[in-house]
């Protein structure tokens, strides 16, 4: 019996308290006579506890729900609260716009960076199975495929799904009077199947295409179609003159479709290689694009791509050096697309979210020292019967209006942060057409703005809800100093945002110093006051003979241009397109084949080099008189001569290219380049008279960037140089006329901008956090300012009014500075990845942060202090 | 302490009443009940088709009581030679005067489905007054 009441006791719990309270006593009697009942009546036990388990259940649940439905209706609840708070908000609009101000500040830089991230890693690239589409190359020097080796990859690999070979060049679009250069990629017949995409319009390239040489069809990118052709319809199955034939568009790929890279124009097939005039195996040109079986792993097919490679090196040893063997690097396409962004959007969220609890940290205080001012109010409501669950619904109810109010406020900003983005971003970061405001970004932003309600609802809602009514009363009109927990919290709050500034402000140091030492690295050419642009003659109509009189005569014309210092051409820019590396032989040093030295090779016409501003360090440019069927020469770069000839002059030596090429004497050395950027070391380089090569290199190249160096703005001469080219040949196309430092920065415009904007996100922190010390120091003053009178009366000295005032923000912000500084070396080394010449614990940027940090901090405390110099005895005192 | 409400309140204000709340405030008619002895009683009525548990009639009577249709008394003996003790129930005069509004209520429905023959008449009606 006992144990029966005592199980019923412990029911009873499960009602409200005051139910419980008042039927308590008489249902544990019922349920007594109830059960002795049942022992007489011969009635199951157990079935009567199922029952009244049940009943205690769905009665306590209905219970609870009146009391909240009923007594003090939800709706009628939220309504009132609602209507409370909004006027309370409406009263005080100061208040009311600077939390907004904050917290919009903070879910909109958050909700920007998650529209980027969103875009770049969430978003699956534009074709089905994107997962399970790798790119397959190599490991340096080879790089990429030859035709043979794609042969016996494309028939043995059996953990594909399909292999296809592309090749990337440029082409010129003739339409009318207008030429352009365009992107071109030539592909094979898995290209289009395994990515799975179907054309927007028309078809991709059917079997029998792939057998014409040249072929005679392409595909439009959606760009190209609406940029060129005007979104017409009609398009497929028309002609149009690319390279200088006419090709029939058989279709048009749907918008974002890029691959594989952005902005590819134009897509061709790529012929069938007729197993009889394969090119060497030595000879690779071809990139790969695979998509893996289901469940296989790119590491799964490296596994069989290698034993593939392995056989491939054994039976061809006189292709192969077994020291440098061909090693298979496969990689999701996705991966590889966003590989060099991803660190840095990584740490954009960290920042962001850094400037979000920031944020955060300045309205919770704002909130308590509200919420101590209403202390009163609060104090004599819950005198009055409000609950204490009534009263902090009120103040969530506060703060998620405001929250709400802020994230409104914030997609706003987002969006124009989004536009100041995409404005600024550099084109190498991939996919930004789709970055947006979309649904995702709102439901984020919803999510985020309400995290951040109820968060900075806590720590008042906290303090409030444990005050002591009867203390609040009594302080009569006064405030006196409020108490120390609240103190202690805001001092908490404080500390908390300048260590998080800390964290974001050395974090964005160290990659500035990065960035730095990265531009700061000598390029071996001067990039500054130079103008560049790509020249393009039809290969159908010149000659190797005639291309080179046509740059012959282009840059004699433009030399006579005033304003212009030097002019130069050459078959590649540095960063934006430079070669691979060919081998070459020195002479009386004869190496076994394919095992030789090799150098990055250039063409360059007379004056190249000084407009390039790169130093011809001993012998001589090249001149005039360096034509076909002139001696063969060459200049190489200072790397070149000290590896190939070590401790000896190089002028005078001589060496040949592979194949039919004649001995080339060494007239002049320059200085090295750095010829993919300021990441990049430099190679040895040789350069080849453009008049020249078609006997050296065995080549002519068709299209040749030309380099003005000039005296004012470079891009003043832009018409000059058309006018030039087009004086010459009206259909020659020029293309990609910008600036040397255009051109150059390129190679760090990434890293640039991204670490542009971490920077400005770690001075919104530091401001933010700056704002919040100055609110919680002023607030202090405002509330001891009767103890200051008081000291002041009292004879204390000016002196010690401000070190009383200025040390509270002083030692907070060295504790928060302590505290961020020791938390940045752990984001130190999350950033290494991303560092140039810099240590993770970079001491001046660490010295740097400390002292910024130090004149945010006396800034924001001398502001309060001279308010408390101001404070009259009298009028302090007087209350 | 139940909330008592004013006895002069209109008694058609809270008709028609639940079904358990009628058959509650039927039962204390008959004089002062426990809770175990109102239940007794309804399962007598209703032939066991109604067994409240303890949860389910209290929060009725929590109703009821803070409607003013009901009190409690203090805990009192259940029999001279028992020492338990029992809170009881009992009906307030306002209660009763629900009730017979609520039964009145049933009595003019009643009239329409013998008019309408769907139960014979128990016995003639009388003439309207």
């Amino acid at each position: 019996m006992k144990t029966a009441e005592r199980i019923y006791q412990l029911l009873l719990r499960l009602y409200p308290s005051d139910f419980r309270h008042r039927y308590g006593r008489a249902m544990s009697d019922f349920h007594a006579d109830r059960l002795a009942t049942a022992r007489a009546g011969g009635e199951s036990i157990s079935l009567l506890w199922v029952r009244t388990v049940l009943d205690v259940c769905a009665s306590a649940l209905a219970e609870h729900l009146r009391s909240i439905f009923t007594e003090e209706a939800v709706v009628q609840t939220i309504v009132q609260d609602v209507g409370y708070a909004v006027r309370g908000l409406l009263r005080r609009p100061g208040f009311t716009a600077i939390v907004v101000g904050t917290i919009a500040l903070g879910v909109g830089a958050n909700a920007a960076i998650f529209s980027v991230v969103n875009v770049i890693l969430l978003t699956p690239l534009p074709y089905p199975h994107a997962g399970q589409v790798v790119s397959f190359g190599h490991a340096p020097p080879q790089w990429l495929t030859s035709e043979p080796n794609f042969v016996d990859y494309h028939r043995e690999l059996k953990r594909f799904d399909g292999l296809a070979a592309y090749t990337r060049n440029e082409v010129t679009l003739t339409t009318g009077d207008e030429s352009e250069r365009l992107r071109l990629v030539r592909a094979s017949d898995d290209f289009f199947p395994l990515l799975g995409v179907r054309p927007l319009l028309g078809r991709t390239f059917a079997a029998g295409e792939f057998v014409e040489d040249p072929p005679q069809v392409v595909m439009l990118s959606y760009g190209l179609w609406q940029r060129r052709f005007g979104g017409e319809r009609g398009i497929v199955g028309k002609s149009v003159w690319i390279g200088g034939i006419p090709r029939t568009v058989v279709g048009v790929m749907p918008p974002h479709f890029d691959f594989p890279e952005a902005r590819t124009d134009i897509w061709s097939p790529l012929p069938h290689f007729r197993p009889d005039s394969l090119n060497g195996r030595g000879s690779n040109y071809l990139f790969m694009v695979g998509r893996l079986r289901t469940g296989i792993t790119p590491d799964g097919a490296l596994v069989e791509a290698n034993e593939l490679a392995k056989r491939i090196v054994r039976d061809f040893p006189n292709v192969y050096d077994p020291n440098r063997p061909l090693i298979p690097v496969i990689a999701r396409v996705g991966d590889r697309l966003v590989g060099g962004t991803r660190p840095y959007l990584v740490a954009l969220v960290g920042a962001v979210g850094f400037v979000l609890l920031i944020a955060c940290a300045n309205v919770a205080n704002l909130l308590l020292v509200r919420g101590e001012s209403r202390h009163k109010e609060m104090a004599l409501r819950s005198a009055l019967g409000a609950s204490r669950f009534r009263l902090l619904s009120q103040l969530f109810t506060e703060s998620s209006l405001l929250a709400l109010a802020s994230g409104a406020l914030g997609l706003l900003l987002a969006w124009a942060g989004d536009r100041a983005l995409l404005a600024l971003a550099p084109p190498s970061i991939p996919r930004l057409d789709l970055i947006g405001i979309d649904w995702h970004v709102v439901a984020f932003t919803a999510v985020v703005a309400l995290g951040t309600g109820v968060s900075i609802g806590i720590a008042p809602a906290w303090r409030t809800s444990h005050g002591n009514a009867a203390d609040a009363l009594k302080d009569g009109g006064r405030i006196v100093a409020s108490t120390s927990g609240a103190r202690g919290l805001r001092r908490v709050l404080v500390v908390a945002e300048v260590a998080f500034a800390v964290v974001t402000l050395a974090g964005a140091g160290v990659l500035l110093r990065s960035l730095w030492n990265l531009q700061s690295a000598d390029l071996g050419y001067d990039p500054r006051s130079a103008l560049t642009a790509k020249v393009s003659l039809p290969a159908r109509e010149y000659s190797d003979a005639r291309s080179a009189v046509f740059f012959d005569q282009l840059v004699h014309r433009l030399r006579a241009t005033p304003g212009v210092i030097a002019v130069g051409a050459s078959g590649w820019l540095p960063v934006v397109d430079a070669g691979g590396l060919w081998g070459f032989e020195p002479e009386g040093k004869p190496f076994p084949p394919g095992r030789g030295p090799s150098a990055v090779p250039q063409h360059a016409t007379p004056g190249y080099f000084a407009a390039l501003g790169l130093r011809v360090v001993a012998g001589r440019e090249f001149n005039d008189a360096d034509r076909d069927g002139a001696q063969s020469v060459a200049i190489v770069s200072e790397r070149f001569a000290e590896t190939t000839w070590p401790g000896e002059r190089a002028i005078g030596h001589r060496f040949k290219l592979g194949g039919p090429s004649p001995w080339l004497t060494v007239v002049g050395v320059v200085r090295d380049i750095r010829s993919r950027g300021f990441a990049d070391t430099p190679e040895p380089t040789m350069y080849f008279p453009y008049a020249q090569t078609a006997a050296s290199m065995g080549s002519t190249p068709r299209s040749m960037a030309v380099i003005l160096r000039v005296t004012g703005d470079p891009m003043s001469l832009m018409t000059n140089l058309r006018n030039a080219v087009r004086g010459l040949d009206r259909n020659v196309p020029l293309s990609e006329v910008r600036t040397l430092e255009q051109v150059v920065g390129t190679s760090v415009s990434n890293r640039r901008f991204n670490t542009g904007l971490l920077a400005t996100f770690a001075l919104l922190a530091l401001l933010l956090a700056g704002i919040g010390t100055y609110g919680v120091i002023s607030y202090g003053v405002s509330q001891r300012s009767y103890e200051i009178g008081v000291r002041i009366a009292l004879g204390a000295e000016t002196r010690s009014v401000l070190r009383l005032v200025m040390s509270e923000g002083v030692v907070l912000c060295a504790i928060g500075l302590v505290v961020g500084l020791a938390a940045s070396v752990g984001v130190g080394r999350a950033l290494t990845a991303m560092l140039v010449g810099v240590r993770a614990f970079d001491i001046p940027t660490m010295g740097a942060t400390s002292l910024l940090l130090a004149m945010v901090a006396i800034a924001a405390s001398v502001v309060p202090a001279r308010r408390a110099l101001r404070v009259s005895p009298v009028e302090a005192m007087r209350g | 302490m139940p909330r008592l409400r004013a006895p002069n309140r209109d008694p058609e204000a809270l008709l028609p009443l639940k079904p358990i709340e009628l058959l509650v405030v039927t039962m204390l008619s008959a004089g002062e009940r426990h809770g175990y002895g109102l239940r007794q009683d309804i399962v007598a009525h209703t032939n066991g088709r109604i067994a409240l548990e303890a949860g389910n009639l209290y929060r009725h009577i929590r109703k009821l009581q803070s409607e003013g249709l009901v009190d409690e008394t203090e805990p009192r003996l259940l029999s001279d030679d028992s020492d338990e003790r029992r809170i009881y129930y009992r009906l307030l005069p306002f209660g009763r005067r629900v009730l017979a509004a609520e039964v009145q209520r049933l009595r003019a429905l009643m009239r329409i489905a013998e008019a309408n023959h769907v139960i014979a008449p128990l016995r003639p009606a009388p003439a309207r007054a």
